[in-house]
């Protein structure tokens, strides 16, 4: 139970410790959509600093930091390998190697109406990308 | 404080600090714009002194897993045996400073992990990764060069190496190495903060530099400077003996007449008003590159700079300063009085040796103005007939007509020739002029050791011509400490065994000085006699401290040690002492066999006079020198 409530609590908080908020919270608000975004943050260790249209999750189109696979909303994930596994996942927020990695799926930013400006796009991959056997096949 | 304010009026001193100032104020304000950049050479020259050994060594692991696999990227993307051998291999790269390795390769502009040495957080293979410095990886993909960048976004990172993994000429992937933070990147914190106060500290050190220099001038000033006239005083003079080209100026010693009566009648302190106003008088007359010196209390010594003034200038100048003198109306309280000057000048100074011989000739002069009746100037002036000599052997030094006979010295047992002693001759016509005719005249001037110079040339050119010959010259002490003539003795020391160096003993020797050139010869390999011993001032002490080879007693006392018995005890005695210190003797003035008898049996080895042979032109000797 004590490993249990570890991995729960302190886990999440070492791996998103270290998070370049400023640019989490920039590339954030230059995501554009012809609707309101409203964001809920299921890692209430992150403190994104309010600058976002933050919501209750009920009310909320884009949940981070979020592993969960049922959810039918939009979710930002905070792991590569949850946005590999979860096709709701729009993106992903995680540190790799000391690096604040922001993460976006070309394809599953326009299937829900989502853009960011060509600045970013450095963050964009597709989805070929993120599949290992798609990406080898195409070097 | 009136000599705190001469000093800093008269030395531009002002000048010199400002002018400092405004350099090191430009210097600060240069360096402090550019900070940044010296910050980051600073940092960029540590970065690549540290990654160094890494460098290198990743470099050849590298070229040693590209050799092996012909297609770097997808072979280690498809077979997963490779990739661990391969990342095996890096681990080979860790250490305690680094906390990252990985490979990466890159496909449409954007970059994934091949390989990773991290066990604990392993990336998968085909894994993104978004670098901060896009730009550094760009270019060295691009460049293929490896790049080091400081890491002062991400927390406990240092810096980071980048290498391009380049196969068949293009970058298939590159190598990123993070650096922990470590005692390395503490000295990597060199901040435009720390090269400030460097910077600061600098300013410090040349300030307190530069009020050094003025204390050091100030203490100097305080020291040769006569605080009520701010003129030159005789401690300037001592100091600067050897530095003053005297040859440069006319002299005048300059003696306020009957002077002590002033100080007898109105005190000292009334008595240098007196002198301060005297002095103002002569100072007015003197030109810029002039010098003034107040020799002592109502003595002083006036340089004038001969290059732009004629003889008669000068003394029009003399003239002038005596009659102002003479004019000027002299006040202590209600008292009004006058005074006169007398004048001591030499203007031949470029005829002397040193700034000692000019002034004692000046003085020489002043003195016979004072006995002439003062209120006089009276030039040093050798007479006109002498004049004329000095002009006439000068010349005859300069020609061909200087020339050296040679008189043989031998073995006194096996008569067998030991070398020829150079006797100086100047051959005028049909007239052959003696050194005894010439040398007294020239004592003391500069001409001596300019002839003594000419010797040595001329018997350095026949020791070049005759390999046979063994020659011995006369140099005086004076000639001993002459640079021109130890530099050429220097330049021909592959002479030095056919060529022996006599000193004359008749003049007293500043042995200290000496000394030293004898030293110095003598590591060149020359042999060092005494010549003329017991002549004149005759040291035996001094003798052992040279450390010489021969002694040659004077002729004066061989020739009659036949009849006199203090002769015969002086040579005997003589021959002892060297015996006993390893010198050999030499006795010249040999006229008859009999001496030759005494003197072998004082152990004398060596001989010279009539009775053997007369010192003869070099044309006539024995080409054999037998």
């Amino acid at each position: 139970m004590k490993k249990l409530l570890y991995i729960l609590l302190i886990v999440p908080i070492f791996v998103v410790a270290g998070l370049n908020i400023e640019k989490v919270n920039n590339t954030l608000l230059n995501i554009q959509s012809s609707q309101e975004l409203k964001f809920f943050n299921a890692n209430k260790n992150i403190d994104l600093k309010n600058k976002l249209n933050f919501t209750s999750f009920k009310d909320a189109n884009i949940i981070l930091f979020s592993d969960e696979k049922n959810v039918r909303k939009m979710i930002i994930s905070n792991s590569y390998h949850a946005l590999q596994m979860n096709k709701n996942s729009i993106g992903a927020i995680y540190l790799k190697k000391g690096r604040t990695q922001i993460i976006f799926i070309e394809e599953r930013l326009k299937k829900n109406g989502l853009f960011l400006p060509l600045a970013f796009n450095k963050h964009l991959l597709t989805e070929c990308q993120i599949n290992p056997t798609c990406l080898s096949s195409k070097y | 404080m009136q000599n705190k304010f001469i000093f800093f009026n008269n030395n531009k001193i002002y000048y010199y600090i400002f002018l400092s100032y405004i350099a090191l104020f430009i210097f600060v304000i240069y360096s402090y714009q550019n900070i940044g950049f010296y910050e980051a050479k600073l940092k960029n020259s540590l970065l690549d002194k540290s990654i160094g050994m890494v460098d290198d060594t990743s470099s050849n692991i590298i070229a040693k897993i590209v050799k092996k696999n012909s297609d770097f990227v997808q072979l280690n993307l498809k077979n997963k045996e490779i990739r661990i051998e391969n990342e095996n291999t890096l681990s080979l790269l860790n250490n305690q400073d680094i906390r990252s390795l990985y490979v990466l390769f890159v496909s449409n502009d954007k970059y994934f992990f091949l390989l990773d040495i991290d066990k604990k957080n392993h990336s998968d293979v085909n894994e993104p990764f978004i670098p901060e410095n896009t730009d550094v990886f760009i270019d060295v993909v691009k460049n293929q060069k490896k790049r080091v960048f400081l890491q002062d976004k991400i927390n406990n990172l240092s810096f980071t190496l980048v290498k391009p993994i380049i196969q068949k000429d293009k970058t298939v992937a590159i190598l990123v190495i993070d650096y922990s933070e470590n005692r390395l990147s503490s000295l990597l914190n060199v901040s435009v903060e720390f090269l400030t106060y460097l910077l600061f500290t600098i300013l410090g050190l040349l300030f307190t530099f530069i009020c050094y220099i003025i204390y050091a001038k100030y203490s100097k000033y305080k020291l040769y400077y006569n605080p009520l006239t701010n003129t030159l005083n005789r401690i300037y003079l001592t100091d600067n003996y050897e530095k003053i080209d005297f040859q440069q100026y006319y002299l005048a010693l300059i003696d306020i007449d009957m002077f002590k009566r002033i100080n007898n009648l109105y005190g000292q302190k009334n008595g240098d008003k007196v002198i301060t106003s005297v002095i103002k008088i002569i100072y007015s007359h003197v030109e810029k590159n002039d010098m003034f010196i107040q020799y002592s209390g109502e003595e002083f010594l006036l340089f004038i700079e001969n290059k732009n003034r004629t003889e008669e200038e000068f003394k029009n100048l003399l003239e002038d300063i005596r009659m102002s003198i003479e004019k000027a109306s002299f006040s202590i309280g209600l008292d009004k009085f006058s005074l006169t000057i007398s004048v001591g000048a030499l203007l031949d100074t470029y005829m002397e040796k040193s700034l000692q011989d000019v002034i004692h000739k000046a003085d020489t002069a002043l003195y016979k103005a004072k006995h002439g009746g003062r209120n006089a100037i009276r030039y040093f002036d050798i007479s006109q007939t002498t004049k004329l000599y000095r002009e006439k052997l000068k010349e005859m030094i300069e020609s061909e007509k200087l020339v050296c006979y040679y008189q043989a010295i031998r073995n006194l047992e096996t008569t067998e020739l030991h070398h020829y002693e150079a006797l100086l001759r100047i051959e005028d016509g049909d007239n052959v002029i003696f050194p005894d005719k010439i040398l007294p005249d020239l004592e003391d001037s500069y001409l001596y050791t300019h002839l003594s110079k000419r010797v040595v040339d001329y018997n350095i050119e026949k020791l070049r011509q005759d390999s046979k010959i063994k020659i011995s010259i006369n140099l005086s002490a004076d000639d001993l400490i002459n640079d021109a003539i130890l530099s050429t003795l220097t330049h021909n020391s592959d002479l030095s065994n056919r060529l022996l160096i006599e000193i004359l003993e008749n003049k007293s020797i500043d042995y200290q000085k000496v000394e030293l050139s004898i030293q110095k010869l003598k590591l060149l390999g020359y042999k060092i006699c005494i010549d003329d011993f017991g002549s004149g001032y005759s040291n035996l002490n001094h003798l052992l401290n040279l450390s010489i080879d021969y002694l040659k007693i004077d002729g004066s006392i061989i020739k009659e040690i036949h009849h006199d018995k203090r002769a015969y005890s002086i040579v005997k005695t003589f021959a002892l002492f060297c015996k006993q210190n390893n010198i050999e003797v030499i006795a010249e003035f040999i006229d008859n066999q009999d001496v030759v008898n005494i003197l072998k049996g004082f152990g004398v080895k060596y001989g010279q006079g009539w009775y053997f042979s007369k010192a003869v032109p070099y044309a006539e000797l024995d080409k054999e020198h037998k």
